[in-house]
């Protein structure tokens, strides 16, 4: 999967996460670029991202993300 | 646009139709220690009367064909709550609930055929009399089917135009959904988060099923199908931690060395619990005196006191009412007399539900809390002697989620006046740390972030600000 389909795939999440279809995450947005991104909506994203990708993050993963593009890393290392 | 005030009768009347009496509804005392900081209103309340009155009102015109909802946010008991129509066409709707221009509920109703789908579950259960508690782990799988709690006509009568429009089954179980999650799974300790249930002709389904799909241990998210009463669909909750218990006095014991505290008299400013009280039993554990102070919870405060006063076999605690956004400082000094020591964990409600990044009234609340009250307590209580002083900031300053701008402000400027009263304040010692984010009632949410052990982060705190015990001499500049 290239970084672009991750990428891709991501921004609907987020559409759906967020009901907001104007959203374009890049590697550097997080939570405080996002209207709604608190800490439920949080979980809703990353339950969703995993449905997504078919992944699990484990919780030192979940802690480890700031941005999309740590998600974006993670998923790469783990969709293979 | 229809407005529609939510109050404390409404919410009784709500809870006696839903069976659905989950203390963070119906016991303002112990919601006022929630994340919530009040009873806040039943979420499908909200949404049955949104729902009522957009059929009512002609918003919502044709066969409704499935109902989803997010509550975003909490509606606390006695607000106002607007209905504004964000979309309606021969789709369906979007309407969105407001409470002071913050969007806490988001109903998508769509219309069309409903399909035939008949209930899995025919017999049904009453609901439980209290809230179920268990842990998350022990929710996975579980499942049961209820019976409305009251009779159907009820419902009916509560929401005529909805009845009209989907049939009082459906609205009977769609208050069955607040009840499975509020009195059942995940219980006491719930949080609905949203909903999602096509309508279907299920005719004679008199009872609402539930099957736990998920317990992701992680997010302690509970995710559930439901089916029966003309519904089917899924349900996503949250379980919050329990609230925390502080370990006991004798507990604590084990911690610190019998006289290792002892000669000290410490004023613990917001000690009724958590961190406050905490310290508070730590230094009585050691052989020091304390002082408790509370702004409301005098119960908690009393309950700290006594189990202390049992603990040293004399009083060795006092509890104190000190509002420090309302009562004199100089008031309490002269009536608390000489301490040592000052741990300030005064605080107000931080976690907020706010329309915007910066509010100015809301950084008010906290420099008054954090700042200004701060300073008059070090001020009055230093007339009574020299004072070793603990401030508790926070790491939220490192690490800021998007909704902490103002308390991170405070807290900020907390620590410079800690600086400057330690620096120029003869007979004055301020230790301020960045505390980082422990287990407490204002903190027992759902979120991920890590909490450490409040014992270990307080007891070398502790230990240091007795080590600090002030020295009486001259410094620059002296003021206060």
């Amino acid at each position: 999967m290239t970084e672009a389909e991750i990428y891709e795939r991501l921004n609907s999440v987020f559409h759906a996460v967020f009901f907001d279809d104007a959203i374009q995450v890049k590697a550097e947005t997080s939570a405080p670029d996002v209207d709604g991104w608190d800490s439920v909506a949080h979980v809703n994203l990353m339950v969703a991202v995993e449905s997504e990708f078919g992944i699990e993050f484990t919780t030192q993963e979940l802690e480890s993300m700031d941005t999309v593009g740590d998600m974006a890393r993670l998923i790469a290392a783990k969709a293979k | 646009m229809t407005s529609r005030h939510f109050d404390t009768a409404a919410q009784t009347a709500f809870a006696a139709l839903s069976g659905d009496y989950n203390p963070m509804h119906v016991d303002p005392h112990l919601a006022r220690r929630l994340q919530t900081g009040g009873a806040v209103v039943h979420g499908v309340h909200a949404v049955l009367w949104a729902l009522d009155t957009a059929l009512r009102e002609g918003a919502v015109d044709g066969p409704i064909r499935s109902i989803g909802c997010r509550f975003g946010k909490f509606i606390l008991v006695g607000s106002n709550v607007t209905l504004r129509l964000q979309r309606s066409d021969e789709q369906g709707a979007l309407i969105q609930l407001e409470t002071d221009g913050l969007v806490t509920t988001t109903i998508n109703v769509k219309l069309g055929v409903r399909e035939a789908a008949p209930a899995e579950t025919e017999v049904g259960v009453p609901l439980p009399a209290a809230p179920e508690e268990r842990d998350v782990p022990e929710m996975a799988g579980l499942s049961r089917a209820f019976t409305p709690y009251r009779p159907l006509g009820e419902y009916a009568a509560a929401f005529p135009a909805l009845a009209d429009a989907i049939g009082a089954e459906r609205i009977a179980g769609l208050t069955l959904l607040s009840s499975i999650v509020g009195m059942a799974v995940p219980g006491l300790h719930s949080i609905f988060d949203s909903f999602d249930v096509a309508l279907v002709e299920q005719p004679g389904s008199a009872v609402l099923g539930f099957r736990v799909d998920a317990a992701d241990q992680r997010f302690r998210q509970v995710r559930m199908k439901v089916d029966g009463c003309g519904l089917r669909g899924g349900i996503t909750t949250f379980a919050r931690h329990p609230m925390p218990q502080q370990p006991s006095v004798t507990a604590l014991a084990g911690h610190v060395g019998p006289d290792e505290f002892a000669g000290s008299r410490a004023l613990i400013v917001g000690g009724s619990r958590g961190l406050g009280a905490l310290t508070a039993k730590l230094i009585a554990a050691g052989g020091g005196k304390v002082v408790v102070t509370y702004a409301r919870g005098q119960d908690d405060a009393a309950a700290v006191a006594a189990e202390i006063d049992a603990f040293a076999g004399r009083q060795a605690c006092e509890a104190v009412r000190f509002d420090v956004q309302t009562d004199s400082a100089q008031d309490r000094a002269a009536q608390v007399g000489p301490v040592d020591q000052i741990y300030y964990f005064a605080t107000t409600k931080i976690f907020r539900q706010k329309p915007a990044l910066y509010v100015p009234s809301v950084f008010d609340e906290f420099a008054q809390v954090y700042v200004h009250a701060f300073r008059a307590c070090c001020q009055a209580f230093l007339g009574t002697g020299a004072l070793s002083v603990f401030y508790p900031s926070s790491t939220a300053l490192d690490k800021r989620s998007n909704d902490m701008t103002e308390y991170s402000m405070a807290k900020a400027a907390g620590e410079v006046l800690c600086a400057d009263l330690d620096r120029y304040v003869p007979n004055l010692h301020v230790i301020s740390r960045r505390l980082p984010r422990m287990l407490t009632d204002q903190t027992a949410t759902v979120a991920l972030a890590k909490s450490e052990d409040p014992l270990t982060v307080m007891l070398p705190i502790i230990r240091d600000v007795q080590a600090e015990k002030p020295v009486v001499a001259a410094k620059a500049t002296p003021q206060g």
